[in-house]
């Protein structure tokens, strides 16, 4: 299990690596671009978990149970987690003041480490041969 | 490898092929969403949490956590 978390971990280095680097246009407020993105990529990649889980299920829970029970607490926090974001995002488009900022990110941090989890959790399934539980 | 395995890999290239581009916008977006854009991003995602593979397994229970945004009363910036 560290084994993934450390890719976990390598593959969000690059990917802020990479946020951190991309340009912004003129005239475009950086924050609200990186909350933006924020919101984005935690949203698609939990959806991507939840949709193999459900269409891989009998196995998923045969072989690697704890997968599936990883979906199921997205499946109930996820949706409520990401309003929340997106809510506070809503008030920093609207806002622009640090404080809103803060809640933005505060209010991101939730879906982005529920994302983390499922990036790593996702890494495992290819991992399932035979009967090796990852 | 098993059927169900294989079935398992391609479904997760699959999604991977569907999340990628998704992924890639994010990554490349330089700008601020139009109003429109993130109107759409969040019929997206409501249209997600609608469909069967979001809806929770019923029996089963998870710990909720919810963070609480409030309204900053701060001055706009200008």
């Amino acid at each position: 299990m560290r084994r993934y978390s450390v890719r976990a971990a390598a593959l969000l280095a690059v990917v802020v690596l990479v946020v951190g680097c991309a340009s912004v246009t003129p005239g475009s407020d950086p924050i609200l671009v990186r909350g933006e993105q924020s919101l984005s990529v935690s949203f698609a990649i939990l959806d991507s978990f939840v949709r193999v889980e459900y269409n891989n299920r009998s196995l998923v829970q045969a072989k690697a149970p704890q997968l599936s029970a990883l979906a199921e607490q997205i499946r109930r926090n996820a949706p409520a987690l990401l309003r929340t974001a997106t809510q506070a995002v809503d008030m920093y488009r609207a806002l622009k003041t640090p404080a809103a900022q803060d809640a933005m990110f505060v209010a991101l941090s939730q879906p982005e480490a529920l994302a983390a989890q499922a990036s790593s959790a996702l890494a495992t399934v290819s991992k399932l041969q035979g009967g090796t539980t990852p | 490898m098993t059927p169900a395995l294989l079935a398992a890999l391609i479904s997760l290239i699959e999604e991977g092929i569907k999340t990628v581009p998704a992924i890639l916008a994010a990554l490349h977006q330089t700008g601020e969403l139009t109003d429109a854009d993130y109107a759409a991003f969040k019929g997206r995602m409501e249209a997600a949490f609608a469909s069967p593979e979001w809806q929770p397994t019923p029996g089963t229970t998870t710990t909720t956590t919810t963070t609480t945004v409030t309204t900053p009363e701060e001055e706009p910036k200008p």
